[in-house]
């Protein structure tokens, strides 16, 4: 799989719609995973995937240097506008369908660490699921999320380190 | 049962497949929202744009090649005195090859004649 700022690159020099499809086609499925984990209903997901492409595609020629950064950018002010429409809480549960098929042990710990990582602002979800999930660079997170790279990578190892030192609570408050 | 909390490294990859492990989107959406995007003004808007280069390259190429060609015309007209007012003196010259020549030969022979007439005496002196 080629690099998705190779990619954009070509889209934007050479009119590349072959580029672009293959940047859509690794990029699209990412980012409905992620605005659901974010607490965006499934049918709702896929209107602003589609929405975020949109605008990514009239705007991303004026500076492909970072797609990823500047797509999730787009998905995640996305989320927010309609959730300030909706009126709606920013984080809701993960629907239950949602739920991985992976071994019971394994199930209970990432439900578990859901779970914890949903307690957690809004921001810092982004932050953790961008960096860790995602798998996007501190600067890229920094430019996704308009914040300075140092402190992105400053609060990544401090919610690690929370979500570590929750884990360890709950599981003791759960066997007491 | 309690259990040891995860490392940190534990964690961060925990983060990755706790969320990774989620049910995947219906794929048939995604390549509809495929199909729309590429009928999108900018992906179309791109291709036009390319053509209008290619056009807009022809008719700066033919619009050049015309201005060349209407310069290089009233160019000539402007040329014609030009090789009338440097030829004068190429004619002069031209005329002056015989002319002169005949001339400063008849004046050069006039001339020698006329020191040959005066020299001559002095000649036949000098050969007798």
């Amino acid at each position: 799989m080629r690099d998705p700022a190779e990619l954009i690159r070509l889209y934007c020099r050479d009119s590349d719609a072959g580029a672009f499809r293959e940047f859509y086609r690794s990029q699209s499925p990412q980012l409905w995973k992620f605005l659901v984990a974010r607490g965006c209903p499934p049918e709702d997901a896929y209107d602003l995937v589609s929405e975020a492409f949109i605008r990514f595609v009239q705007n991303i020629c004026r500076d492909p240097r970072a797609p990823r950064a500047f797509l999730y950018r787009i998905a995640t002010n996305l989320r927010i506008d309609s959730l300030r429409r909706a009126h709606a809480r920013p984080t809701e549960p993960l629907p239950e369908e949602i739920a991985d098929e992976t071994g019971e042990p394994a199930r209970e710990q990432a439900d578990h660490l859901r779970e914890l990582v949903n307690r957690l602002p809004e921001r810092e979800q982004n932050l953790l699921l961008l960096r860790y999930w995602i798998g996007l660079s501190h600067q890229e997170v920094a430019q996704t999320l308009d914040m300075p790279e140092g402190t992105v990578r400053r609060q990544s190892a401090e919610l690690i380190a929370k979500l570590r030192e929750c884990w360890s609570t709950d599981e003791t408050r759960s066997t007491n | 049962m309690k259990r040891e909390a995860p490392t940190e490294r534990e964690i961060t990859d925990l983060i990755a497949s706790a969320y990774e492990g989620m049910v995947a989107p219906d794929a048939r959406r995604l390549a509809e929202i495929e199909q729309r995007l590429l009928e999108q003004p900018r992906l179309r808007g791109r291709t036009k744009y390319a053509w209008w280069w290619l056009i807009g390259a022809l008719v700066a190429g033919a619009a050049s090649a015309l201005w060349w060609a209407v310069d290089y015309d009233s160019g000539k007209g402007r040329e014609t005195p030009v090789p009338a007012l440097t030829s004068p003196p190429i004619v002069p010259a031209a005329a002056d090859k015989p002319v002169p020549r005949d001339k400063s030969e008849g004046t050069e022979s006039k001339s020698t004649g006329e020191t040959a007439q005066k020299q001559g005496p002095v000649i036949y002196q000098r050969e007798r």
